[in-house]
Protein backbone atom coordinates (compact mmCIF):
# COMPACT_ATOMS: atom_id res chain seq x y z
CA UNK A 1 0.00 0.00 0.00
CA UNK A 2 1.29 3.47 -0.90
CA UNK A 3 2.37 5.53 2.09
CA UNK A 4 0.24 8.68 2.41
CA UNK A 5 1.92 11.94 1.40
CA UNK A 6 3.49 13.90 4.22
CA UNK A 7 1.65 16.98 5.44
CA UNK A 8 3.36 20.25 4.45
CA UNK A 9 4.32 22.39 7.48
CA UNK A 10 2.41 25.37 6.07
CA UNK A 11 -0.85 23.40 6.39
CA UNK A 12 -0.44 22.98 10.12
CA UNK A 13 -2.68 25.15 12.27
CA UNK A 14 -3.78 24.91 15.89
CA UNK A 15 -6.33 22.11 16.17
CA UNK A 16 -5.06 20.19 13.11
CA UNK A 17 -5.31 16.46 13.78
CA UNK A 18 -2.44 14.44 12.40
CA UNK A 19 -3.26 11.03 10.92
CA UNK A 20 -3.03 8.16 13.39
CA UNK A 21 0.20 6.20 13.00
CA UNK A 22 0.16 2.55 14.05
CA UNK A 23 3.12 0.29 14.46
CA UNK A 24 4.30 -2.85 16.10
CA UNK A 25 6.98 -2.58 18.78
CA UNK A 26 9.72 -4.90 17.58
CA UNK A 27 12.06 -6.66 19.99
CA UNK A 28 15.04 -5.49 17.89
CA UNK A 29 14.04 -1.83 18.40
CA UNK A 30 14.01 -2.36 22.15
CA UNK A 31 17.39 -4.11 22.04
CA UNK A 32 18.93 -1.20 20.08
CA UNK A 33 17.33 1.33 22.42
CA UNK A 34 18.63 -0.41 25.55
CA UNK A 35 22.09 -0.68 24.00
CA UNK A 36 22.11 3.01 23.05
CA UNK A 37 21.43 3.83 26.71
CA UNK A 38 23.66 1.18 28.23
CA UNK A 39 20.50 0.20 30.14
CA UNK A 40 20.79 -3.06 32.05
CA UNK A 41 17.85 -2.73 34.47
CA UNK A 42 16.26 -6.04 35.39
CA UNK A 43 12.88 -4.36 34.79
CA UNK A 44 13.35 -4.89 31.06
CA UNK A 45 14.72 -8.42 31.22
CA UNK A 46 11.33 -9.88 32.15
CA UNK A 47 8.11 -10.21 30.14
CA UNK A 48 9.53 -8.36 27.09
CA UNK A 49 8.76 -5.10 28.91
CA UNK A 50 9.55 -1.91 27.02
CA UNK A 51 11.00 1.20 28.70
CA UNK A 52 8.22 3.80 28.53
CA UNK A 53 10.64 6.39 27.17
CA UNK A 54 11.41 4.01 24.31
CA UNK A 55 7.72 3.97 23.43
CA UNK A 56 7.70 7.79 23.65
CA UNK A 57 10.71 7.94 21.33
CA UNK A 58 9.20 5.56 18.75
CA UNK A 59 5.84 7.32 18.91
CA UNK A 60 7.18 10.87 18.63
CA UNK A 61 9.16 9.88 15.59
CA UNK A 62 6.12 8.17 14.06
CA UNK A 63 4.01 11.30 14.60
CA UNK A 64 6.70 13.66 13.27
CA UNK A 65 7.13 11.36 10.28
CA UNK A 66 3.64 12.27 9.07
CA UNK A 67 4.81 15.88 8.58
CA UNK A 68 7.07 17.10 5.80
CA UNK A 69 9.68 18.51 8.18
CA UNK A 70 12.92 19.97 6.82
CA UNK A 71 16.18 18.44 8.07
CA UNK A 72 17.60 20.05 11.21
CA UNK A 73 14.45 20.04 13.37
CA UNK A 74 15.15 19.80 17.11
CA UNK A 75 13.09 19.43 20.28
CA UNK A 76 12.88 22.38 22.64
CA UNK A 77 10.32 21.31 25.24
CA UNK A 78 8.59 18.11 26.25
CA UNK A 79 5.93 16.84 28.59
CA UNK A 80 5.46 13.10 28.94
CA UNK A 81 3.20 11.16 31.25
CA UNK A 82 3.48 7.38 31.58
CA UNK A 83 0.11 5.72 32.06
CA UNK A 84 0.82 2.07 31.38
CA UNK A 85 3.34 -0.39 29.99
CA UNK A 86 3.86 -1.82 26.54
CA UNK A 87 5.66 -5.00 25.55
CA UNK A 88 7.47 -6.21 22.49
CA UNK A 89 4.98 -7.19 19.76
CA UNK A 90 2.29 -4.81 21.05
CA UNK A 91 0.76 -2.67 18.32
CA UNK A 92 0.33 0.94 19.33
CA UNK A 93 -1.67 3.82 17.85
CA UNK A 94 -0.01 7.25 17.97
CA UNK A 95 -2.25 10.28 17.64
CA UNK A 96 -1.12 13.89 17.47
CA UNK A 97 -2.91 17.22 17.41
CA UNK A 98 -1.29 20.58 16.71
CA UNK A 99 -1.54 22.79 19.76
CA UNK A 100 0.19 25.84 18.30
CA UNK A 101 2.39 27.11 15.49
CA UNK A 102 4.42 30.25 16.15
CA UNK A 103 6.84 32.05 13.86
CA UNK A 104 9.78 33.97 15.27
CA UNK A 105 12.32 35.31 12.81
CA UNK A 106 13.31 32.49 10.50
CA UNK A 107 12.25 29.80 12.98
CA UNK A 108 8.89 28.14 13.43
CA UNK A 109 7.84 26.67 16.77
CA UNK A 110 5.45 23.75 16.47
CA UNK A 111 3.80 22.21 19.54
CA UNK A 112 1.99 18.89 19.22
CA UNK A 113 -0.16 17.14 21.84
CA UNK A 114 0.12 13.39 21.50
CA UNK A 115 -1.53 10.30 22.87
CA UNK A 116 -0.41 6.70 22.59
CA UNK A 117 -2.77 3.79 22.97
CA UNK A 118 -2.30 0.04 22.78
CA UNK A 119 -4.48 -1.34 20.00
CA UNK A 120 -7.59 -2.74 21.61
CA UNK A 121 -6.33 -1.55 24.96
CA UNK A 122 -5.71 1.37 27.19
CA UNK A 123 -3.87 4.66 26.80
CA UNK A 124 -0.24 4.11 27.82
CA UNK A 125 1.29 7.52 27.32
CA UNK A 126 0.36 11.12 26.64
CA UNK A 127 2.28 14.33 26.36
CA UNK A 128 3.34 17.31 24.38
CA UNK A 129 6.39 18.07 22.28
CA UNK A 130 7.64 21.41 20.95
CA UNK A 131 9.88 21.48 17.90
CA UNK A 132 12.00 24.23 16.39
CA UNK A 133 11.71 24.12 12.64
CA UNK A 134 14.33 26.10 10.70
CA UNK A 135 13.00 27.98 7.69
CA UNK A 136 16.15 27.11 5.79
CA UNK A 137 19.16 25.15 6.99
CA UNK B 1 16.53 2.29 44.70
CA UNK B 2 16.07 5.33 46.89
CA UNK B 3 14.66 4.73 50.39
CA UNK B 4 14.64 8.23 51.82
CA UNK B 5 11.72 9.96 50.09
CA UNK B 6 11.63 13.38 51.71
CA UNK B 7 12.07 16.97 50.60
CA UNK B 8 15.69 17.87 49.95
CA UNK B 9 16.91 14.33 49.28
CA UNK B 10 19.46 14.26 46.48
CA UNK B 11 18.78 11.50 43.95
CA UNK B 12 21.79 9.31 43.21
CA UNK B 13 22.74 10.42 39.72
CA UNK B 14 24.83 9.04 36.91
CA UNK B 15 27.29 10.06 34.21
CA UNK B 16 26.90 9.29 30.54
CA UNK B 17 29.43 9.79 27.80
CA UNK B 18 27.78 10.70 24.51
CA UNK B 19 29.31 8.98 21.49
CA UNK B 20 28.48 8.38 17.86
CA UNK B 21 27.69 4.73 18.51
CA UNK B 22 24.93 5.58 21.01
CA UNK B 23 23.55 8.23 18.67
CA UNK B 24 23.55 5.81 15.72
CA UNK B 25 21.94 3.05 17.79
CA UNK B 26 19.29 5.45 19.02
CA UNK B 27 18.63 6.59 15.42
CA UNK B 28 18.21 2.95 14.39
CA UNK B 29 15.91 2.16 17.32
CA UNK B 30 13.69 5.22 16.98
CA UNK B 31 13.85 5.61 13.20
CA UNK B 32 14.94 9.23 13.67
CA UNK B 33 17.62 9.71 11.02
CA UNK B 34 17.45 13.53 11.03
CA UNK B 35 20.82 14.48 9.46
CA UNK B 36 21.54 16.86 12.34
CA UNK B 37 22.18 13.64 14.32
CA UNK B 38 23.71 11.42 11.66
CA UNK B 39 25.34 13.39 8.83
CA UNK B 40 28.65 15.13 9.63
CA UNK B 41 28.58 17.29 6.52
CA UNK B 42 25.00 18.49 6.94
CA UNK B 43 25.38 19.04 10.69
CA UNK B 44 28.67 20.89 10.18
CA UNK B 45 26.93 23.46 7.99
CA UNK B 46 23.95 23.82 10.34
CA UNK B 47 23.62 26.38 13.13
CA UNK B 48 24.96 23.73 15.53
CA UNK B 49 28.26 23.39 13.68
CA UNK B 50 28.36 19.61 14.08
CA UNK B 51 26.44 16.50 15.03
CA UNK B 52 24.25 16.72 18.12
CA UNK B 53 22.61 13.89 20.06
CA UNK B 54 18.86 13.38 19.79
CA UNK B 55 17.11 15.32 22.55
CA UNK B 56 15.05 12.19 23.22
CA UNK B 57 18.22 10.15 23.75
CA UNK B 58 19.37 12.56 26.45
CA UNK B 59 15.86 12.59 27.92
CA UNK B 60 16.01 8.79 27.96
CA UNK B 61 19.18 9.02 30.10
CA UNK B 62 17.23 11.20 32.51
CA UNK B 63 14.38 8.71 32.63
CA UNK B 64 16.92 5.93 33.19
CA UNK B 65 18.26 7.79 36.24
CA UNK B 66 14.68 8.08 37.59
CA UNK B 67 14.08 4.36 36.94
CA UNK B 68 17.24 3.56 38.90
CA UNK B 69 15.89 5.61 41.82
CA UNK B 70 12.18 4.80 41.79
CA UNK B 71 11.84 1.55 39.78
CA UNK B 72 8.36 0.67 38.54
CA UNK B 73 6.83 3.63 40.39
CA UNK B 74 8.55 5.76 37.77
CA UNK B 75 7.92 3.62 34.70
CA UNK B 76 4.22 3.12 35.49
CA UNK B 77 3.09 6.61 36.45
CA UNK B 78 5.94 9.07 36.07
CA UNK B 79 5.52 12.48 34.50
CA UNK B 80 8.21 14.71 33.00
CA UNK B 81 8.03 18.38 32.07
CA UNK B 82 11.38 19.49 30.68
CA UNK B 83 13.18 22.00 28.49
CA UNK B 84 16.09 21.26 26.21
CA UNK B 85 18.62 24.04 26.80
CA UNK B 86 21.92 23.11 25.14
CA UNK B 87 22.54 20.31 22.65
CA UNK B 88 24.67 17.34 23.71
CA UNK B 89 27.49 16.45 21.33
CA UNK B 90 29.64 13.38 20.78
CA UNK B 91 32.42 13.45 23.38
CA UNK B 92 30.32 15.27 25.97
CA UNK B 93 30.20 13.78 29.45
CA UNK B 94 26.77 14.37 30.94
CA UNK B 95 25.95 14.47 34.62
CA UNK B 96 22.35 13.53 35.31
CA UNK B 97 20.66 13.95 38.65
CA UNK B 98 17.89 15.49 40.69
CA UNK B 99 16.60 16.48 44.08
CA UNK B 100 13.23 15.87 45.73
CA UNK B 101 11.59 19.29 45.88
CA UNK B 102 8.25 18.39 47.41
CA UNK B 103 6.36 15.44 48.85
CA UNK B 104 2.59 15.95 48.93
CA UNK B 105 0.16 13.72 50.80
CA UNK B 106 -3.14 13.79 48.92
CA UNK B 107 -4.89 11.21 51.11
CA UNK B 108 -4.88 8.06 49.02
CA UNK B 109 -1.49 8.73 47.46
CA UNK B 110 1.79 10.59 47.81
CA UNK B 111 2.97 12.89 45.05
CA UNK B 112 6.74 13.20 44.79
CA UNK B 113 8.04 16.18 42.82
CA UNK B 114 11.72 16.35 41.82
CA UNK B 115 13.81 18.97 40.11
CA UNK B 116 15.86 17.10 37.52
CA UNK B 117 18.80 18.11 35.38
CA UNK B 118 21.34 17.01 32.86
CA UNK B 119 24.53 19.07 32.56
CA UNK B 120 27.52 18.78 30.29
CA UNK B 121 31.18 18.76 31.37
CA UNK B 122 31.24 22.58 31.20
CA UNK B 123 28.41 22.81 33.70
CA UNK B 124 25.99 24.00 31.02
CA UNK B 125 22.40 22.78 31.39
CA UNK B 126 21.41 20.34 28.64
CA UNK B 127 18.00 19.56 30.14
CA UNK B 128 16.22 21.11 33.09
CA UNK B 129 12.78 20.31 34.38
CA UNK B 130 10.51 18.55 36.76
CA UNK B 131 9.64 14.90 37.34
CA UNK B 132 6.54 13.86 39.25
CA UNK B 133 5.37 10.43 40.33
CA UNK B 134 2.58 8.99 42.43
CA UNK B 135 2.97 6.49 45.24
CA UNK B 136 -0.26 4.82 46.23
CA UNK B 137 -0.33 4.21 49.95
CA UNK B 138 -0.06 0.56 50.80
CA UNK B 139 0.87 -0.15 47.18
Amino acid sequence: MKKPDKIPCRQLKAGFELPCQSYKIKAAMITDYLEALGEKSSLYQKDNSTPPMAVASFAMNAIADSIDLPPGVVHTHGEIEFLGRAKACDVIDCRGKVESVLKRGNLNFLTIDFSIQKQGGSQILRGKTSLIIPADE
Amino acid sequence: MINDIKTGTQLPGCEKKVDRRSIDLYAKASGDYNPIHTDEEFAGKSRFGGIIAHGMLVLSYLSQMLTNNFGEKWTENGRLDIRFKTPARPGDVLTIGGIIRDVKDTGEKMLVVCDVFCRNQHGEPVIIGEATMKFWKGG
